[in-house]
């Protein structure tokens, strides 16, 4: 892809090389398609079909990344792409993607509502651990919670099945 | 209901509550715990004690964003109603009252 030099219109293929603060890998990814009309200027944006934003960047300022460097950043950065120097920084959410069987557990126990609001900030922790201590430590950081979770959430579970229990067998005696 | 029914682990989510509004949900009320007591709650047992609080009417609770490091799961905002700060009130007026000139000594070592 050259710089500037696609008609309008015209879809582009970039190679990309990204770093995955998760597992702390430099990976290549499948080939980004961009619409090419404005041309590839710096600070210009795109969005690919999935609606990731992509933004292309100053190569003196990629030059000065390091794998090192990019670990301080908290999201997916593409370091570099590959075809034609033309040099790409994308920024997408993080997966949490933590264990799926915890999130059952929490499920199970607590209101929908609550439940997922749970599982929501524990997948919070799980994002910032994983930035910060990577991706194993912080798997196993999640499951620490989680397990430390259930009985908080089972005794009120058995509270307020004990309570309706009690209700109900009240309204069965009048009956 | 007694304020005396107020458990710690209560009384300190309703003051974080107070402390964070409007801004409490269950990591920055976990946190808020934690840079203050220097013990942080689990998630369950916050949300197991909201849900109680709730319950008796102490606290209101909406739904917030979902955020991309929530893994799209909503925030649940909490505010203090009327009828919790007064059952605080009167619970930590209660610790006052029963803390109020002691002197210290007397613990076995």
């Amino acid at each position: 892809m050259k710089k500037g030099s696609a008609g309008k219109g015209v879809k582009s293929h970039i190679d990309a090389i990204y770093f995955d603060p998760c597992s702390k890998t430099l990976s290549t990814r499948d080939k980004l398609l961009v619409d090419d009309s404005e041309g590839l200027a710096h600070g210009a944006k795109y969005r690919d079909p999935s609606g990731n934003e992509w933004t292309i960047i100053d190569p003196n300022e990629l030059a000065n990344h390091s794998a090192e460097r990019a670990s301080d950043h908290p999201t997916l950065q593409i370091m570099k792409v590959a075809h034609h120097g033309i040099y790409t920084r994308f920024t997408m959410p993080n997966d949490p993607n933590p264990p799926k069987f915890a999130e059952f557990l929490l499920a199970a126990l607590a209101t929908p509502c609550r439940a997922d609001a749970a599982i929501g900030d524990l997948n919070e922790h799980f994002t910032r651990d994983c930035n910060e201590f990577g991706r194993d430590r912080a798997v196993r950081l999640y499951w620490a919670r989680t397990l430390r979770s259930l009985w908080p959430l089972l005794r009120r579970a058995i509270v307020k099945a004990l309570k309706w229990g009690a209700v109900l067998a009240t309204v069965k005696r009048f009956l | 209901m007694s304020a005396i029914e107020l458990t710690t682990l209560e009384q300190h989510l309703l003051l974080a509550i107070i402390g964070l509004h409007p801004n409490a949900y269950g990591v920055s009320i976990q946190e808020h715990i934690k840079d203050r007591t220097g013990r942080e709650p689990t998630t369950g047992s916050v949300y197991a004690s909201l849900d109680r609080l709730e319950e008796k009417g102490f606290v209101k609770s909406r739904q917030g964003e979902a955020t991309p490091e929530r893994g799209g799961k909503r925030k649940l905002y909490f505010t203090i109603t009327a009828r919790g700060q007064h059952t605080l009130r009167q619970s930590l007026q209660a610790i006052d009252a029963l803390s109020h000139g002691l002197r210290w000594k007397g613990a076995a070592i």
